[in-house]
């Protein structure tokens, strides 16, 4: 009986049976090739390849990637002056996408492990320093040289993004860092905005006993630290960080150790929100403009949301205290170059792409472009003449005013800014874990040291 | 033991205390999601300062945005292709495969145990693993930015979970009634399709409605292998309202409760089928 | 009673899951577990550096944290969830008025995205505009506040709260395919035999169920080892990674800190750490359910 079964189980011998189910699939195979397909005209964007004898008349298409997912809301400047890119130049075409910046930083780096990268992208100072060292990306140097608007960015924040002798990225946009606060707060409380370390501490005790949050921040986003890194160069960080990155000297000296034990004077006096470990920075700003913090650690980005807020009349904005046991210079104002727009080097193989690119960096350098990012209230990147109409734009005006400041110098780059990822992250770590109150101010220096060690 | 002398109402009591219960659960269950839906009414400034206040006003700016942001039509469209299709092969496989797993017989029964334990493993694998070679894949297949890009991993991610529940109920139900089939005379075909897929309608229904959650949410892959916004799919749309130092929390929480809606109505009726597919199976023998 | 299958039909029915399982998981598994023997920021070539990146992690306090929260995790879904989601599963699979509705509506918190997910219960976790120390307060019990996530301590069971609470629909709904496959004849014939609802849930519910109770725990475990979302959207793993689970750790060395080699590393140990458990579970229940089934 069983050998009986073992016969009439075989599909080879029922072969109407298998046809029929080989048949069904493949049908349903086919189907579902035809309908992916419909929706899927391939994506033969680029260039009319071969043919660039004129370049003029050819219509070509950038394919532009930022670190936002929705650039028209989220980077209106970036939107407003590619849309007036392309009324300028028709016959150039802009792709732009984006996603969310860790998401885009992912994809970038993906997508360079295959050299699909778009032709001008956004990207963190020290992946884009990888992706040069690889060859990936296009060197400006020649393009600069020949563009009176490019020649005209700031030098120190060009040399932000030359490596090896190739310029690699040019900055986005000024990177301007600090505290911002809230005037009306400091008038009802009789405290004076402060300017050193001392006030800033009397300040704290005062805001404390009233119920108020100093220093508005969240250490869900380990990231926004920026007040503190500003405060960090008046420690001598970038005298010493040659050094420690060799191997030479560590995180964990008596200077720093000076600036560490500050930021734990302030958790102690209570200077930070009481939730602090579970807010986010969103939740961070959202403090400040609801009037329930004094000073807010943030920058430029947030003008518009400012203006619009209802504290908008009494915004100002400081480049955070100044120490008097600091290093070198302490009237450092942090203006610096963000992070870099770089091009793929795939550009150099194809002039009208290679045009197309240089048109469009000239345009975003030009005083048209600037004249985009000061009408969307963000700080201009090269010199550029506006008058600020202060009732209009009154958050805008403070801003452009601490800018202006005389006697007041740029530091180099945004300190987290000039190391690895992992360091930089390791950082922020360690800042937030004395905030925090986790860490003491030698534990948390001792971090990022073994970070420099690993890498 | 004998307890038939049921008090009728005792019975009743019995009754109304399974719904109380019943209902007080899903309720508990459900106030996070209400409170959502409470919130997305809200602009985003309330939610952060004053989340538990009783709004003055119920604003539907939220979902003004968001329908203004988001492209609900391509967004649904994409999501239901990728999902028909990832579904309708991977059950057809899966099944396949976890068939031949636990009813046919290999010659040697530890290769038949390794090789599901191989289609197991992959509930072990973490997405994050995965997309890096997954991209490098999607590029050598010439599939980026299209419709297969996401389709083939979605099935390859699918295939352990399903295989886990194929292989589980198949195991469980009496080997008796397929073998009476093939006494019958019944191929493999006609007895796969006739007589072993109607008793596990129920799987086949989980595993659907499983999936296709899974595929309406799914964002690593989405996100990596997608940059053409005509191809977005749900997923990518909600992650519209995060910007690089702000978030539309009000945006994003009313854009959540709209992709909420249509999954569970979708699941509500889903239900009736796996009920129906008992009762049609009449697995009464 | 046992019929052979010729190979090449075998073959036929295998090969499509093979063909895609080996070339997108199995794969990319081989080239993960090579990358975390690299140095490698996921830019230009990786440098081969063979098992530091491993041994670097026996000295990482932070792995060591989020390992543990991990098994916090796991201990409080195996302690909670499976037994709420069959009780639930037991409820919703009688029939009564409304009773699809209430499997649907138990099933919604598997169904809403997971950055929403974490954003809810940021707003009933958090300790100073969270929902539940608020109540607290209100109701007069202010010495029960508690730092539910942001200290050091409860974090991976608040976690463990919200994960159970996403996933109980979810297991619920196997548990229920599990229980309508149960024939009803044999309730039937127990009924007659004078079984009461409590004995046929111990002497005929349970043990049929076995085949679903092997997959309900195997499904729990390896979720639980790739928790991911609820946590990177309620905590980020902070503070100061304090409340960081593997996959989150790995994602933030990974991707955030651009550690690729060395958070490859980490996805390995992770994975091989679920194999382990689950093959280990599946064994010792295999045992069992063999004993009784003969």
């Amino acid at each position: 009986m069983g050998n009986e079964v073992i016969d009439k189980f075989n599909i080879f011998q029922g072969g109407i049976e298998m046809k029929k189910y080989l048949s069904g699939m493949l049908a349903m195979l086919m189907l579902i090739t035809l309908l992916a397909a419909c929706g899927n005209p391939k994506n033969e964007n680029t260039t009319n390849e071969g043919s660039s004898s004129n370049p003029k008349e050819q219509t070509v298409t950038l394919d532009i990637a930022m670190h936002v997912a929705n650039v028209k809301d989220q980077e209106p400047a970036m939107y407003k002056a590619i849309e007036a890119f392309k009324a300028k130049y028709p016959d150039i075409k802009v792709n732009l996408t984006g996603a969310d910046t860790n998401d885009h930083i992912k994809k970038m780096k993906i997508q360079a492990q295959t050299g699909e990268m778009p032709d001008i992208f956004w990207m963190l100072p020290a992946p884009a320093k990888e992706m040069n060292q690889a060859g990936m990306l296009l060197d400006l140097s020649e393009m600069i040289r020949n563009t009176p608007e490019l020649s005209a960015i700031d030098p120190m924040m060009l040399k932000n993004y030359e490596d090896g002798g190739k310029q690699f990225g040019l900055p986005y946009q000024s990177l301007v860092t600090g505290l911002w606060y809230n005037k009306a707060l400091f008038e009802e409380h009789n405290v004076k905005v402060p300017e050193t370390y001392e006030e800033l501490a009397e300040a704290a005790k005062v805001f404390k006993a009233n119920n108020i949050v100093t220093i508005a921040k969240g250490a869900k986003d380990n990231y926004s630290i920026w007040a503190f890194l500003g405060m960090f160069t008046r420690y001598g960080y970038f005298d010493k960080i040659d050094a420690i990155l060799a191997g030479e000297e560590k995180f964990n000296n008596p200077d720093f150790l000076l600036f560490f034990d500050k930021i734990a004077e302030l958790q102690k006096l209570g200077a930070f929100p009481e939730n602090v470990t579970t807010l986010s920075y969103f939740q961070a700003v959202e403090m400040f403009t609801s009037g329930k913090a004094a000073m807010l650690d943030a920058g430029a980005w947030e003008t518009v949301k400012l203006e619009g807020s209802p504290i908008a009349k009494d915004v100002g904005f400081s480049w955070g205290p100044t120490f008097n046991d600091g290093v070198g210079n302490q009237k450092i104002s942090m203006i610096s170059a963000s992070a870099p727009l770089v091009a793929s080097a795939k550009v150099k193989e194809d002039t009208v792409k290679y045009d197309a690119v240089q048109k469009f960096f000239t345009f975003y350098y030009s005083q048209e472009g600037m004249q985009i990012m000061v009408d969307n209230q963000l700080p201009p990147i090269n010199s550029f003449e506006a008058d600020v109409d202060a009732a209009a734009h009154p958050v805008y005006a403070e801003l452009i005013k601490a800018m202006n400041e005389p006697g007041w110098e740029k530091p180099f780059a945004q300190p987290d800014l000039v190391v690895s990822d992992a360091i930089g992250n390791a950082m922020y770590d360690s800042i937030y874990g004395v905030i925090n109150g986790f860490y003491t101010p030698e534990q948390a220096l001792d971090l990022i040291d073994k970070k420099v060690e690993q890498q | 033991m004998s307890r038939e002398i049921n008090i009728p109402s005792n019975r009743r009591w019995k009754t109304a205390g399974w719904y109380i219960l019943a209902y007080g659960v899903t309720l508990i269950i459900l106030l996070p999601v209400l409170w959502v839906c409470f919130l997305s009414f809200r602009t985003s400034s309330e939610i952060l300062n004053n989340p538990f206040s009783w709004p003055e006003s119920w604003s539907m700016e939220n979902y003004k945005r968001a329908f203004a942001t988001l492209d609900f039509f391509i967004l649904y469209k994409n999501t239901v292709i990728v999902a028909i299709a990832t579904i309708v092969l991977e059950i057809l496989i899966t099944f396949m495969s976890s068939f031949a797993l636990t009813r046919m017989v290999f010659k040697s029964k530890k290769m038949q145990n390794l090789i599901q334990l191989y289609f197991i493993s992959g509930l072990a694998v973490p997405a994050f693993i995965l997309i890096f070679p997954v991209y490098r894949i999607t590029i050598m297949l010439d599939l980026l930015n299209s419709y297969w890009s996401l389709i083939l991993p979605y099935i390859a991610t699918a295939i352990a979970f399903n295989t886990l529940l194929f292989t589980g109920f198949l195991r469980g139900f009496p080997k008796e009634v397929e073998e009476a089939a093939i006494i019958d005379g019944s191929g493999l075909y006609t007895l796969c399709r006739s007589i072993v897929f109607p008793i596990i309608t129920p799987v086949v229904s989980t595993v659907f409605i499983f999936n296709i959650l899974y595929i309406w949410n799914e964002f690593p892959f989405a996100v990596t292998l997608i940059s053409d916004a005509a191809k977005y799919t749900i997923s990518l749309g909600i992650s519209q309202f995060k910007g690089a130092y702000s978030i539309d929390y009000g945006g994003t929480l009313a854009a959540g409760m709209l992709l909420i809606v249509p999954q569970l109505i979708f699941f509500g009726i889903f239900q009736r089928f796996i009920i129906e597919g008992m009762t049609a199976g009449a697995v009464k023998g | 009673m046992i019929w052979l299958s010729k190979r090449k039909s075998i073959f036929v029915m295998l090969f499509p899951t093979l063909l895609l399982f080996t070339g997108y998981i199995i794969f990319p598994i081989i080239i993960s577990f090579y990358y975390s023997t690299t140095k490698f920021t996921g830019i230009g070539t990786p440098e081969f550096v063979g098992f530091s990146n491993y041994k670097l992690l026996l000295g990482d306090s932070f792995f060591w944290v989020s390992l543990k929260n991990t098994f916090i995790i796991l201990g409080v879904s195996l302690v909670l969830l499976i037994p709420f989601s069959f009780m639930l599963a037991l409820l919703l699979n009688r029939t009564f008025k409304g009773s699809d509705a209430l499997k649907a509506l138990n099933y919604t918190p598997s169904i809403i995205a997971p950055i929403v997910v974490g954003l809810i219960w940021v707003f009933v976790l958090d300790p100073q505009m969270g929902l539940i120390n608020i109540l607290l307060v209100k109701l007069g019990l202010g010495n029960l506040t508690q730092m539910w996530i942001g200290g050091k301590a409860l974090a991976p069971y608040s976690i463990g709260m919200v994960f159970v609470w996403q996933q109980l629909g979810f297991i619920a709904t196997i548990f229920l395919a599990g229980l309508k496959m149960i024939p009803r004849d044999v309730y039937e014939s127990s009924s007659i035999d004078g079984a009461g609802p409590k004995e046929q849930l111990w002497y005929i519910t349970v043990p049929m169920m076995n085949e679903t109770n092997r997959i309900v725990v195997v499904l729990v475990i390896t979720n639980v080892f790739k928790i991911f979302e609820t946590v990177f959207m309620l905590t980020g793993g902070g503070p100061n990674h304090q409340s960081e689970v593997l996959v989150t750790y790995m994602y933030n060395t990974t991707f955030t800190s651009a550690e690729y080699g060395y958070g490859m590393a980490i996805s390995t140990i992770a994975f091989l750490l679920t194999m382990l458990f689950s093959i280990a579970y599946l064994k010792l229940s295999k045992s069992n359910f063999e004993g009784e089934g003969g």
